[in-house]
Formats: C-alpha cells, structure tokens, sequence
C-alpha cells in the first residue's frame, strides 16, 4: 500500500472516530429486560445451530450411504447410441425427441414414437440407427436372420448398396440400423454394441454435436464381489462408448467376441494382486448366471444381470487363488446362456 | 446509535475497498500466446492469411515448424512433422485474437469442418506443407465455443474426430 494511501485512510478513520458517538438507548415501558432477552435469544441460536447441525448430519449420513440411483430400465430408454462407430464415420444429426407416427427401416407401416441418429461417412455414406415403440410389431422379414448378443433374433436384408438389421429389443424398442458403405459383419457388429438411453441422457449426450466426453450409467454388478465394482458408460457419441471400471475399458460391437452367435462366455481379472482377487464375468444377453470353476476343482455360481441399456450380462465374483492361477483366465461356463 | 452504525459500516467500507483493490490488481491477465518477437530475417513462409494475422511455416534449428503471427509477435513454432494420420491440435489466444490450428499428416487433401455455438461443421480446406503435414487455422468469433472438429477425406470420410471440450 503506498504511504499516500494509508496517510488517506489514517485520516478518514479519524474522521470517522471523530464523528462517532457512543451513546446508551433509553429501555422502552413493555420491552423484555435485557437479560431474559439475551437469553431467549441465546436460546434460539443454540436451536437453530444444533438444528442445522443436525440436518447437515443427515444430509451427509444419506449422501454416504444412498446407493447410485436405480437405473431407468429398457422401456424408458427410447433412444440408440452406437458404441462402436466404425473408421471413417462420425455422429452428424439426431432427432432431438421422440418423433410420431414415422418410418422405421425394416419394419412395416408407420410405427409411433420414433427416434434416429445418424453418422456420416465417405461418399455420403451413412448408418442410421432408429426405434419406435415396440408394440405388436415385428420386423419385417429379410433375407435372412441372425441372433444378436442380446438373445433377439434380427432380419437382415442386403441390397446392393444398403444393408438392414431389423429387431425388437426384449423389453424395449423396435430398432433397425439402415446402413451404406459398411459391411454385413459391420452392421451386426454395430446391431450388438447399441447401448439405450432415457431422453435426459439423450439431451446430454448429443449437446454440443455430440463431442462432450461423458461418463454415464453408474452400475454395480451382482455377485459377492459387485458391490465394490462401479461399472460407467463413457465415451462420447462422436467417438462411441466403452463400459469401462478400474482403467479397464469393454466394447461390445467392434469387438470379435460378439459378432459371432452362439454362446459367449468370458472372464477378465480385475485384479491380480495378493488383496484384490476380483474376477469380472460376461455373458450374453440370455445369461442367467455363471458357473466359474475355482482352482481346487470345485465351481461357484455367481448372478448376472445387465447394465442399463446394455445387451450383456456381468458378475463380479472374488476367487481366492495362488498367485501361479492368475496369469490364466478363469473358466467360466453361462448358466442359462443360448445353446 | 445510528452514527455508531454508520461509523462502523464507513471502516468496513474503507477496510474492504482496498483489499479487493489489490485483490482485482494481483488477477492474472487474459492468456497471451503470442509473446515471441519476430526477427525480420527468419524466412518464415506464410500459409494462410486472416483478419490481422498469418499462418506461417518455418525451419527452426533445422527442423520445419508452424507458428502464428500478429504484426511483429507470433506464438511458439511448433513441429510440423505428423506421420500420417496422426494429428495435433493448438487453441493460441492472445492480442484480441483466438485460434484452433489444426494439423494432420497427409499428402492428400483434407478438409477440417469445425463444430461450434456458431458453426455446424463449417469447411475449411487444410494447407499443404512441404514437411508432409496439412494446417489449417480458424480463428474464433468472440464469444464463440469450439466443441470438436472432423478432418475429412476428399470424400467427405471422417480422418479424424477432436473433441475440443475440455474432459
């Protein structure tokens, strides 16, 4: 502070001190004296403060111990994002709600409660990804079916330039990926990796063209290791998601393990150290549990069950292994799962 | 007691006011790039010309470089040798000016559509160099927010995909 300044506010502070008087006010007849009031008021702050100890306790005690919200289930989540977006393609345009009464590729008539997105490519080339409200509706037949990871049976049609999967999701939407300038595998790959969000995700994820990085859909998965296992989608729309939990990130369409029918059943160590034995176990969409067997020989079922809007099923199981078992994968057999 | 209240309010006044005087002063300033001054006989090469500055290429310590510059101040040069494919992305600000300067190795045409609160996917053609890597730089409109850009094939194929936002 420069000495001009202080010698202004030394004198202005004198200036005030000079111009202040102290001066006792006159009690008013019928006024409370002033012991009892400074009691009473003594009183109410000390209320008002272990009052708002109190609910500043609450709130943090539910904030600790309030599980993630439960996820919306299927039906309430109308809307189709790729989590694999093949090279060359990117997010472009997406309707912004649920559209009624419009075309839906691969099915007949003019189902109610449609939703798009679409992503370019070269030469103008684009994947539509759509759904309507299911109903009684069925795909229209193609030229040939194939069973998605999700356990539905899709109607796959291709003509010389565009190729159409076309299926209803168990407990969901009609959805159909109307695509050119991908291949048949592509288009399966992608019909396998479609993760379903509610509206409120929707407006989120497709904000700002789509490129916000996000991490959505907190889960844990069922088994006696679930609880200390937190599964997010993240990823952006532009790029697409991966389901991802303790630096380890799982695609579905692009990767191998799903394009092919039939049973899908793998295992991945979360950990490998001598305090963190954790073992994550995928299936596909018709998996009702695993069936893991331990390094004495004996086996152990563990649950599976879904992520939000997803079309795999996990368990998280702990398994006490030597250290020599855990370069391996474990052998894990679906309960359940399609033949 | 009024006189004691406004007293009381005067030293709270006069106590505070110099404290946020040197709280507002000690601030940092808007970031400035463009702190390089620019030598008259650095042969740099101009690329691209906007609205009061230029993007240009240059050898620095034998190696090719980008950088650009507002009369006789210019950011950093940076490398401008991408292997094919890969990419680098630069946001400079500074002197009333901000930029996204994209660059990506190719030696075939490529063009950046930048997405923003004022651009959906605008086009803008990358320049080729002669180190084998593309440039281009957009400058920002004020008050606009770069959300991510595409660098895009001659057939409209997406290269790339950036997101600018921050994680």
């Amino acid at each position: 502070m420069s000495v001009d300044l202080e010698e202004r506010l030394r004198t202005m502070y004198a200036a005030v001190a000079d111009t202040t008087e102290v001066r006792e006010e006159p009690v008013a007849v019928g006024d409370v004296p002033e012991p009892h009031r400074s009691i009473g008021r003594r009183r109410a702050v000390a209320l008002v403060a272990v009052a708002a100890v109190l609910i500043v306790g609450l709130v943090v005690v539910v904030t600790r111990h309030r599980s993630a919200e439960p996820a919306a289930p299927l039906k309430d989540r109308p809307f189709a994002v790729l989590t694999w977006v093949p090279n060359g393609f990117a997010f472009a345009n997406a309707t912004p709600d649920v559209q009624p009464n419009t075309g839906l590729r691969g099915f007949p008539g003019q189902p109610a409660g449609v939703t798009f997105a679409e992503y370019d490519g070269a030469s103008a080339h684009r994947i539509i990804v759509s759904t309507a409200r299911s109903g009684a509706i069925a795909p229209t037949p193609g030229t040939g079916s194939v069973s998605l990871t999700s356990g539905a049976v899709a109607q796959f049609t291709r003509d010389t330039e565009f190729v159409t999967v076309a299926w209803v999701q168990p407990g969901g939407y009609a959805t159909s990926i109307y695509a050119q300038g991908i291949t048949d595998d592509d288009a399966i790959g992608i019909a396998n990796g479609i993760w379903f969000v509610t509206p409120p995700m929707w407006q989120q994820l497709t904000a700002k063209a789509g490129f916000p990085q996000l991490q959505l859909d907190a889960w844990h998965p069922p088994g006696d290791a679930g609880s200390s296992i937190t599964f997010h989608m993240s990823g952006s729309v532009q790029k697409g998601f991966m389901l991802t939990t303790g630096g380890l990130g799982f695609t579905f369409g692009g990767s191998p393990m799903w394009r092919s029918t039939g049973p899908k059943c793998s295992s991945q160590w979360l950990g490998r150290s001598e305090t963190d034995r954790r073992v994550l176990l995928f299936g596909n969409g018709t998996t009702d549990g695993f069936r893991v067997t331990l390094p004495d020989g004996s086996t152990r079922d563990v649950e599976a069950a879904a992520p939000p809007g997803l079309p795999v099923h996990i368990g998280g199981t702990v398994i006490d292994a030597p250290r020599s078992y855990l370069s391996g994968t474990v052998e894990t057999e679906c309960i359940g799962g399609r033949p | 007691m009024t006189r004691i209240r406004i007293g009381l309010l005067g030293i709270v006044v006069l106590t505070v006011a110099p404290l946020a005087a040197v709280w507002v002063l000690s601030r940092p300033g808007p970031r400035n790039d463009f702190t390089e001054r620019v030598i008259a006989s650095d042969h740099a090469t101009t690329l691209q010309t906007g609205n009061g500055w230029v993007l240009e290429t240059m050898q620095q310590q034998g190696f090719p470089c980008k950088r650009i510059r507002i009369g006789d101040r210019a950011t950093m040069c940076t490398g401008l040798q991408n292997s094919p494919g890969s990419g680098d992305t630069i946001t400079p600000q500074g002197l009333g000016h901000r930029f996204v300067l994209v660059a990506i190795g190719s030696t075939a045409p490529r063009t950046l559509a930048l997405f923003s609160n004022r651009s959906a996917g605008d086009l803008h053609p990358m320049l080729q160099t002669l180190a084998g890597t593309q440039v281009v730089a957009v400058e920002l409109q004020p008050g606009e927010e770069a959300w991510g850009y595409h660098v895009l094939d001659s057939k409209g194929g997406v290269v790339s995909n950036q997101s600018l936002l921050p994680p």
